[in-house]
């Protein structure tokens, strides 16, 4: 039980996905300029690294080693994560179409998320067992979210600053997530 | 309906295709990542023997084999083409003067002992280093002639630590003659 | 356009990276040490120029490119996808080093927006050569705006250059020189942002001068 205290702490803070990993920050400079979209989107991509995670950590187990076929994990991971986001694509529209539009083109670039594809993938380097890649995967997407929404806070009021011209949009963007990295790294020392 | 369909087929072809060409590439690029692998883990076999009749450790086909009691795994070095075992390395311990020691010893098919190593012990610092020293005179005997202890010139307080490596090499002699004694 | 433009302009007018500001993610990450970046910059180069050209290829056939269309994306996934792993594999095998250092991020070149990109782009709407073309010129851009970061990070941060394994330059002189030890940071996540931050920041102050230049010319006529 321990260990997977560790794991999900370690997941969320220490080897934050975006601060420490670097996977995700397409979507983490383009779409954090509000809280709420930060937050849709952030909903939305914790869902489809949770389920994806499952899903090819099964096939991945189940029927990619027992076939002996490994090398083709790449393509039939990348697939089922596509397949996966054009379904969320389609329960949105049903479920909430005002979120739908808010996310706009951002919910179909889920499927280029490195985040999504890296999870699936280091889930497999790092032998994590089911239990443990659902773990992993929920805080991993929990620190996403937590990341995001700082960033999102931050970038509104960024807005009403004089930042001089050459930094206006994504330099300052970058300046405030170092700063943000700084900080989580620091928590390396606490496990 | 049928538009479906098509499509399907499009992908699955194209899936098909794809998957064809990489079943290719790796059948060439597979046994040379294995060898690598192989390389790395066997790291120490290749440490105690450092000349295989001029092969190196990955041009064996090895096998492991977990063991009970006093010699606990023997890697058998088998010749890819012929099949027949070329090395048996056995992994054994014996009961030093405060803990365990472990050595590594190896055996050629004519149960002749080509090389061995100290893996661990834990016993007193500044007595057991003596060990690492001596010579058991063991290389290239018959693996189940193991010397004797007064053979083996020592100062008394290693003794102890020095008795438990000649005791490997006798489990190892019993363990010899199961593994490649039996039909001969 | 003629093939001269179609290839430089993946350079500077269109960098993938500085420009289009696509292929961030493996950018931070693989950007610590010259000679990964040297090494993602082939894999990329590899990857972008034949997947334009057979994705291309296959878009020129009439009939293929009525069939193909309605699954144009999972279809060109596949082909990304494919000739990703081939470069896995390959790596895995003959570089090893260089297949540890890049990690997780080889089989991430298949997200990386900058391919799909262009496939979509481009190469679905031009001819087989231009694709080509267009793919090693992307693809060297993004390699030459990967090597400046990289040059940047690792000079700051270690005072060596390594250029291929054990093919490095030691400028711990230089730092010796002015009494400065490397700075450790620029190795680390923070550095990445940073440096990011400031050669972006550069970039467009450059523009910046530029248009205002070319504003003050034309407002003078």
């Amino acid at each position: 039980m321990s260990d997977l205290i560790t794991l999900a702490f370690t997941a969320f803070i220490v080897e934050n996905i975006i601060l420490t990993k670097f996977l995700g920050i397409c979507p983490f400079l383009g779409v954090s300029k509000k809280r709420s979209s930060a937050l849709g989107m952030g909903l939305a991509v914790l869902f489809v690294i949770l389920i994806s995670s499952m899903v090819t950590w099964v096939l991945y187990k189940y029927v990619l080693e027992s076939l002996s076929i490994t090398y083709l994990r790449t393509i039939v991971f990348i697939l089922v994560i596509a397949s996966l986001v054009q379904m969320v694509e389609i329960f949105l529209k049903k479920i909430s179409p005002a979120l739908y539009k808010a996310l706009g083109i951002y919910l179909p670039l889920i499927t280029t998320n490195c985040a999504v594809l890296g999870v699936a993938i280091l889930n497999i380097n790092n032998n994590h067992s089911f239990v443990e890649t659902v773990v992993y995967a929920s805080f991993i997407s929990l620190g996403f979210i937590f990341v995001m929404y700082i960033f999102a806070m931050i970038r509104e009021k960024l807005d009403y600053s004089p930042v001089p011209k050459a930094f206006k949009g994504t330099p300052i963007a970058l300046i405030v997530a170092a700063i943000l990295a700084i900080i989580f790294s620091r928590f390396g020392g606490i496990i | 309906m049928k538009k479906g369909l098509v499509s399907g087929l499009v992908l699955l072809s194209f899936g098909i295709v794809c998957g064809l060409l990489l079943a290719l590439v790796n059948h060439f690029t597979a046994p040379i990542i294995k060898a690598n692998e192989d390389r790395v883990k066997y790291e120490l076999l290749g440490t105690i023997l450092t000349d295989f009749d001029d092969r190196e450790v990955v041009d064996f086909e090895i096998v492991e084999l977990e063991l009970e009691g006093r010699v606990d795994k023997a890697y058998f070095l088998n010749d890819k083409d012929s099949g027949e075992t070329v090395y048996v390395f056995y992994s054994v311990s014996a009961t030093g003067w405060q803990s365990d020691i472990v050595m590594m010893i190896a055996v050629d098919q004519d149960m002749i002992v080509k090389g061995y190593t100290i893996v661990s012990e834990n016993d007193t610092a500044g007595v057991v280093e003596y060990i690492y020293t001596v010579d058991f005179q063991m290389e290239g005997r018959l693996a189940t002639d193991v010397i004797d202890v007064d053979e083996v010139s020592a100062a008394t307080t290693a003794k102890v630590s020095l008795g438990a490596c000649i005791q490997c090499f006798h489990y190892v002699s019993e363990r010899v003659v199961i593994d490649l004694g039996g039909d001969e | 356009m003629n093939q001269k433009e179609n290839f430089f302009k993946g350079f500077m007018k269109e960098n993938p990276l500085f420009v289009s500001v696509l292929g961030m993610c493996p950018s931070l990450a693989v950007t610590t040490k010259v000679e990964n970046a040297i090494g993602m910059g082939i894999a990329v180069f590899f990857v972008l120029t034949l997947s334009n050209f057979i994705i291309s290829l296959l878009m020129s056939s009439k009939r293929l490119r009525e069939l193909i269309k309605p699954v144009r994306i999972p279809v060109y996934i596949i082909v990304i996808a494919s000739l990703v792993t081939i470069v896995e594999m390959v790596m895995h095998a003959y570089l090893e080093p260089l297949y540890q250092s890049l990690g997780v991020f080889i089989p991430l070149i298949v997200v990386n927006c900058i391919i799909l990109g262009r496939a979509e782009a481009f190469a679905s709407q031009n001819k087989p050569l231009d694709s080509a073309v267009d793919g090693m010129g992307m693809a060297l851009g993004f390699t030459m705006a990967l090597l400046i970061i990289s040059l940047f990070r690792e000079i700051l941060g270690t005072g060596t250059i390594t250029i291929w394994g054990s093919l490095a330059i030691d400028l711990g002189f230089i730092f010796d020189f002015l009494k400065i030890t490397p700075i450790n940071m620029f190795v680390k996540p923070v550095g990445a942002f940073l440096s990011f931050a400031f050669i972006l920041a550069t970039i467009t102050a450059i523009k910046i001068h530029r248009d205002n230049k070319k504003t003050a010319e034309v407002s003078k006529q």
